[in-house]
């Protein structure tokens, strides 16, 4: 197991390595100069130039990016153009805001997606399923920043039951996490449902029941079990996407995540803090999806033992299970 | 027993009640003041940046030298008196019982280093390089000469305004610019307690004050960057003042009656910029065909949903020497005539830049329409702000709407995009406008500098160099229980006025 989670970290540095050639290369001939930018239409070519200068924006592609990769390497992620401090800690000032935010809808579509995945399918064409299908593609279809405008009139403004911006406490959380998880609910239940549906008619569902095992045995240890792959690898892709495109809800609800300082970073042609953010939501794609690649070996037993394998021995399984 | 219960209750009633009182600082219960902004500011020290989330926060940490009354005169503040020697030297006198928020006094080192920052730093350069940065210095520890490298009229104007605010010159030092624009150091009514990255600014009322204490204890600066949700927070009761409100909440809140809407009109004027180093904008004839192919008052009311006045000339009547001298008269007939003229009676292709912004877009397809009715074929293009921004700097721009903030409320500062030397695509490069402009600045006689202006202003008009179209008004909001604080067409109201009813 150990050994697979060093080569995966491994396989992750190439991959990196290009997300930062990647971000920096488009930056880099992206129309904008962030000297003119930061001091404005009134400044002095002079003084532009000057700025120019100290931002060690005239250095040359190649001079520019092998001393930001310079940097990276030692843990340096430049200095923010615009307020002059150092972009790790603007970046990690945010970043955990967006993950608590992430991780809350994640768990929250988790809750609520899954349970009603598994009834729909169990259920298939009854109320409950066709009620749920009908809620997951409005879900699905919803504009986020719409949905978000929505809930805030709602609770805060006719009901005033909720605040309707900020990060103070728990019930801030409500609609962002609602907001946030509108889609992954959506998503997550059409996967279960349909992922469901093809297990629960497979000869083995049928042999349990034959056993006499309970209905909620039958669903919750045979079924839902095989069903759960393809469900934590939607899981982990929503994980994601809740990190990182979570720039509308960040806006609405006044939030200061990162995602919303990536696209301000962009706007300004920030390059420093928008190199910085993307590798960090790189690194972070990366880790959720190890872990989800993880996750798997503890819900399927034959992957488990794919990792419990050397990789002689796997080669000599798999040489095996060709040959027969 | 059972009176004795009842008194007991009673008392406890009334001493939660006397309790309760206690702590209420104003008959509205508050003690606080939360507002929001619409952008995070880059940093609170007022020599780093030029914007106005940032100065607006810093009306409560930091002071001027001098400050404007009511009436528009110039005050005594930190400086207690001030006196020009000659139109280039200044001495000032400083109050002697001002600390900063550090307990270090304020002294002639500080403000010396301050204005000397202020003459060098990119961002405040605009308003502040007549300082002679070599010959200012400190008298005694409570005395300073100011010098100037030629004769500024704006000076004052500048000093009052929240862009001469006062650092302290140890605190910034040892701290870094950086770090000292994150946790500023300044003697106001108000210190520095915390910053929390896109989300809000905590202040608390400084103890060692010289003046007079304001009635909250706590100050909260929150980022709100959506226009709804800012508008929102203030009628929830979230923040007490919202800043810029969008246009289409205006209503909402004047019509709430927990919400009070404060409007004005803004320092900043909007204008259609052309190309002069550009064919075919080098022909005055195109230039004016194409304001007399403008209906203003309609292109206005649509893309300003009524909330701008035609601009009748290049800066807002409430500074110094504004001359009526338009807007060019709306003749269809007398534009195509022009374009036949100067030889596009057959028809003009031109390009115009804009962006996504919820005004330009407009003002950029009703243009459209318009000058495409005297055969001017209007290709609109839509690039991002720091696109538009290169290009306009680098001469690239045919046409383009344009609404620069305005720095100080003064002609000089009203004007700023006139000198020749600078890069912005207009460039006219008339050597009369500059003369003109150095003749306004250097001018200490307020009717006399009002007469160059106006005659500035005719001259430009004259020549058609740009379109002038709105002077749009903006407006922020407050709950109904805040009182003192006023509209500021600088759009950085004083903090320091606001009261509790």
């Amino acid at each position: 197991m150990l050994n697979y989670i060093f080569k995966r970290i491994l396989a992750a540095i190439p991959v990196l390595l290009g997300v930062t050639l990647l971000v920096f290369t488009m930056l880099y001939f992206t129309e904008g100069d962030p000297a003119r930018l930061i001091l404005g239409d009134t400044a002095a070519e002079e003084e532009v130039e000057a700025l120019r200068e100290e931002l060690g924006l005239n250095e040359s592609f190649i001079s520019q990016y092998i001393s930001y990769l310079g940097g990276v390497l030692k843990g340096d992620l430049g200095t923010d153009y615009i307020t002059g401090r150092p972009v790790r800690d603007e970046i990690m000032e945010r970043l955990g805001t967006t993950l608590k935010l992430a991780a809350a809808s994640i768990i929250f579509s988790i809750v609520i997606a899954i349970p009603a995945g598994i009834i729909s399918a169990v259920r298939q064409y009854s109320l409950i399923d066709i009620i749920s299908m009908v809620i997951a593609l409005l879900g699905n279809s919803m504009p986020n920043f719409w949905l978000a405008l929505m809930l805030i009139l709602f609770f805060s403004v006719y009901l005033g039951v909720l605040p309707a911006s900020g990060l103070y406490g728990l019930k801030y959380y409500i609609m962002p996490v609602i907001g946030i998880s509108a889609g992954a609910v959506a998503t997550i239940t059409r996967m279960t449902r349909s992922s469901m549906l093809e297990v629960i008619r497979q000869d083995y569902i049928r042999m349990a029941r034959i056993k006499g095992q309970t209905e909620f045995a039958v669903i919750v240890k045979h079924a839902l079990k095989n069903a759960l792959i393809p469900v934590i690898t939607v899981i982990g892709i929503q994980f994601t996407v809740a990190v990182g495109g979570a720039v509308v809800n960040e806006q609405v609800f006044a939030i200061p995540g990162l995602g919303k300082f990536l696209v301000d970073a962009i706007k300004a042609r920030n390059y420093r803090v928008v190199q910085g953010g993307v590798l960090v939501l790189a690194i972070i794609c990366s880790l959720v999806n190890l872990f989800i690649d993880l996750l798997y070996a503890f819900i399927d037993p034959r992957i488990k033992n794919q990792f419990r394998e050397s990789g002689k021995l796997r080669s000599i399984r798999k040489a095996r299970e060709e040959g027969l | 027993m059972l009176k004795k219960l009842i008194v007991i209750l009673l008392l406890s009633a009334m001493a939660l009640n006397l309790a309760a009182c206690g702590s209420q600082v104003t008959p509205s219960g508050k003690n606080d003041l939360k507002f929001a902004i619409d952008q995070e500011p880059a940093s609170l020290d007022p020599y780093m940046h030029t914007k106005q989330q940032g100065f607006t926060v810093g009306t409560l940490i930091f002071e001027t030298l001098i400050k404007k009354d009511k009436k528009g005169e110039f005050i005594p503040w930190l400086a207690k008196e001030w006196e020009f020697i000659d139109d280039t030297t200044l001495i000032f006198k400083l109050r002697d019982d001002v600390t900063f928020h550090d307990g270090s006094k304020f002294t002639a080192e500080d403000a010396v280093y301050s204005l000397v920052l202020g003459a060098t730093s990119s961002f405040s350069k605009t308003v502040f390089a007549s300082i002679d940065t070599e010959n200012t210095r400190v008298l005694d520890e409570y005395t300073f000469e100011l010098k100037l490298l030629n004769p500024y009229a704006p000076l004052l104007e500048a000093l009052a305004s929240f862009r001469g605010a006062m650092l302290c010159k140890a605190a910034r030092e040892s701290m870094g610019e950086a770090e000292y624009g994150r946790a500023p150091v300044g003697t106001g009514p108000m210190k520095f307690v915390k910053w929390v990255s896109g989300d809000r600014i905590d202040l608390e009322a400084y103890e060692g004050y010289w003046g007079e204490k304001l009635p909250f204890e706590k100050a909260t600066a929150r980022i709100i960057v959506e226009a709804n949700s800012r508008s929102i927070e203030l009628e929830t009761g979230g923040v007490d003042i919202a800043m810029e409100l969008a246009f289409s909440d205006w209503e909402r809140i004047e019509n709430n009656p927990e919400t009070v809407l404060i409007s004005g009109e803004s320092q900043s004027s909007t204008f259609i910029l052309l190309n002069n180093s550009m064919e075919p904008f080098d022909d005055i004839r195109v230039r004016q065909a194409l304001a007399h192919a403008i209906d203003m008052e309609s292109l206005v009311d649509i893309a300003f949903q009524g909330n701008a006045e035609v601009a009748d000339s290049y800066y807002i009547p409430g500074i110094l020497g504004h001359k009526p001298v338009g807007p060019m008269e709306y003749n269809p007939e007398k534009a195509k005539s022009l374009l036949a003229e100067a030889g596009y009676g057959d028809g003009l292709e031109i390009d115009f830049y804009t962006y996504e912004h919820p005004i330009h877009s407009v003002v950029a397809e009703v243009l459209q329409s318009m000058w495409g009715a005297v055969g001017v074929k209007v290709n609109i293009v839509v690039v991002d702000l720091a696109t538009l921004t290169e290009l306009n700097n680098t001469g690239k721009v045919s046409t383009s709407h344009m609404s620069p903030a305005v720095a100080i409320a003064d002609p000089d500062a009203a004007l700023m995009i006139w000198p020749t030397w600078r890069t912005i695509s207009i460039r006219h490069n008339d050597q009369h406008v500059q003369d003109l402009l150095d003749a306004g600045r250097a001018s200490y006689d307020r009717e006399e500098r009002a007469k160059i202006y106006g005659e500035l202003q005719d001259y430009l008009f004259s020549k058609t160099y740009s379109i002038p179209v709105a002077f749009p008004k903006a407006a922020f909001g407050t709950r109904d229980y805040i009182e003192g604080l006023e509209f500021s067409p600088s759009l950085v109201p004083d903090m320091t006025s606001v009261r509790f009813k």
